[in-house]
């Protein structure tokens, strides 16, 4: 769960490197790395958690 | 709840009320109190609200209060409230600290903490610079105490009777008592009772050992000034086991007051009722605790196996149903659990049924609110059961965690800060701990990224929430 905090935080810090490096040690525990989110009950705040999740999860160019 | 006297000083949010003077304080960043300039009639009416916190108070109320003999138009309450809101508000983003109840009055909803005015006399000692600042209040660490039952596995029953004093000393409003979590990473070591307070910032450091024999129990404690090594206290109570509780709230009341004798202590009271009359419910629920602390998938399993036991003899025994609720949503939440849906079902059915049992029990009421946040039910009611929690007792460590916790799914990351910051006050060991995570995501929502990665980066582990 921090995990994905932490990859979220450095997607929008443009730090892609490191959030993907933190992705990647989400999968070793886990195949589920996205997640609903639904515990942040304000839609723009999940959203931002979201956003940079979904950043950190995607494949480098 | 104890009414208030009139020489008293408030304590929430970032705020501090001295009602003898008749100014509010803010805390800056330096962790100091300034002053702030307000009307003297939006002062008032904070006191007012302050009197009863969650508590709705009517517009007619207020207006007697404030205005008294005069005639005064209803509107003039509205640009009151509005100035007040201002004040407190200020650079602040959270949910308000004033609710309007439309059309019938008012309801102050953060936690306030009451401190008579003489125990600021006693501030803590000389801290390190590590040390929180703390409140303008005497403050205490319970150390573990001895197990003398000549029986190291009686050790559980030593500890659950430290948590049980800890819990009562807690409730008391003008004392900050420091949480297990930190006074316990003493635990096995040759105390320096010295180095202790330093560490901790305490000036009072509490030490006993428990004896449990033949269905007797004997408890021994002693009362030291940190700043000196002086002891300042010492007795011993000796009863039945099946008067535990009550011998548990003796000790508190007697180190209560020893520390300040002319201070009022009824909170040592148990709020509820004693949580269990059955003492092998007790006993079950004692030997679950430690596995609660471990927190992995295998030892909630044996802590459900106790609390089962615990819940089977005695039906209503809150406390446990509580702790349940938590094995439950830990394995929920950690995806340890075979049929996720049924462990998630099954930990917001036992958190509803401790507060059935419990609904005055603080501890109960941390817990329940943290495990139905946690699980997706209305958010609303988390936040209100926390606040409940700590109104009636304000040094509850987990519990300003909880709040923290709760503010962030909330979407009030401002607040979760801030009540996160009151939780390091009064458990400073567990900055080292996971829990530092939750600030970390605080700061996330707060777009403050730098201390948000700071705060996630060191201790970053899949143990999101412990005890």
């Amino acid at each position: 769960m921090t995990y994905r905090t932490l990859a979220s935080c450095y997607a929008h810090m443009g730090r892609l490197d490191e959030a993907r490096a933190i992705v990647g040690r989400l999968c070793a525990i886990t195949p589920a790395v996205m997640e609903p989110g639904t515990r942040y009950r304000n839609p723009e705040l999940r959203e931002l958690f979201l956003s940079g999740l979904r950043l950190a999860a995607s494949p480098a160019d | 709840m104890p009414a208030p006297s009139p020489a008293e000083v408030c304590l929430f949010g970032g705020f501090r009320l001295d009602r003898r003077i008749g100014v509010l304080f803010r805390r800056d960043e330096h962790g100091v109190f300034a002053p702030l300039v307000m009307g003297s009639r939006a002062l008032d009416i904070l006191r007012v609200l302050l009197e009863r916190p969650g508590e709705l108070v009517s517009r007619a109320e207020i207006i007697s209060a404030v205005w008294s003999a005069t005639a005064v138009e209803e509107s003039n309450l509205d640009v009151q409230i509005a100035a007040l809101r201002r004040v407190l508000h200020a650079g602040r983003t959270g949910g308000s600290y004033i609710q309007t109840i439309r059309g019938r009055g008012y309801r102050f909803t953060a936690p306030v903490a009451r401190v008579a005015s003489e125990a600021r006399v006693h501030g803590p000692a000389s801290r390190m610079i590590s040390a929180p600042p703390l409140p303008d209040m005497p403050s205490l660490a319970v150390m573990p105490f001895q197990n003398m039952s000549g029986d190291p596995e009686q050790e559980y029953f030593a500890d659950g009777v430290v948590e049980e004093i800890i819990t009562a000393l807690s409730r008391i409003r003008w004392l900050v008592v420091i949480a297990r979590n930190s006074s316990f990473t003493y635990k096995g070591q040759a105390i320096d009772v010295q180095r202790v307070g330093r560490e901790l910032g305490v000036r009072y450091i509490l030490e006993g050992a428990v004896r449990k024999a033949g269905g007797r129990v004997r408890i021994s404690a002693q009362l030291i000034d940190a700043t000196t090594g002086a002891h300042l206290w010492a007795d011993r109570f000796d009863g039945l086991l099946q008067n535990i509780f009550e011998l548990q709230d003796q000790v508190a009341a007697s180190v209560a007051g020893a520390i300040e004798p002319t201070l009022e202590v009824a909170e040592t009271r148990r709020l509820a009722d004693r949580p269990t009359s059955d003492l092998t419910a007790l006993d079950f629920y004692l030997r679950a605790l430690p596995d609660l602390d471990a927190f992995t998938k295998e030892s909630l399993l044996r802590a459900l196996d106790l609390l089962g036991q615990a819940i089977e003899r005695d039906p209503h025994y809150g406390p446990a149903l509580a702790l349940a609720a938590h094995c439950y949503a830990g394995l929920e939440v950690n995806r340890w659990a075979e049929d996720p849906d049924a462990a998630r079902r099954t930990s917001i059915d036992l958190a509803r049924r401790a507060l059935r049992s419990a609904p005055d029990d603080p501890n109960v009421l941390a817990i329940a609110a943290a495990m139905l946040g946690y699980l997706g039910e209305d958010i609303d009611v988390s936040l209100a059961l926390i606040d409940r929690c700590l109104t009636l007792n304000p040094s509850h460590a987990r519990g300003w965690h909880w709040s923290a916790l709760l503010r962030v799914f909330a979407g009030q990351p401002d607040v979760a800060i801030e009540h996160f910051q009151n939780y390091l006050q009064l458990c400073p060991r567990d900055r080292m701990a996971t829990y530092l995570n939750v600030i970390g995501e605080a700061y996330f929502f707060s777009r403050r990224l730098d201390e948000a990665v700071a705060n996630l980066l060191p201790r970053s582990t899949w143990r999101q929430h412990s005890r």
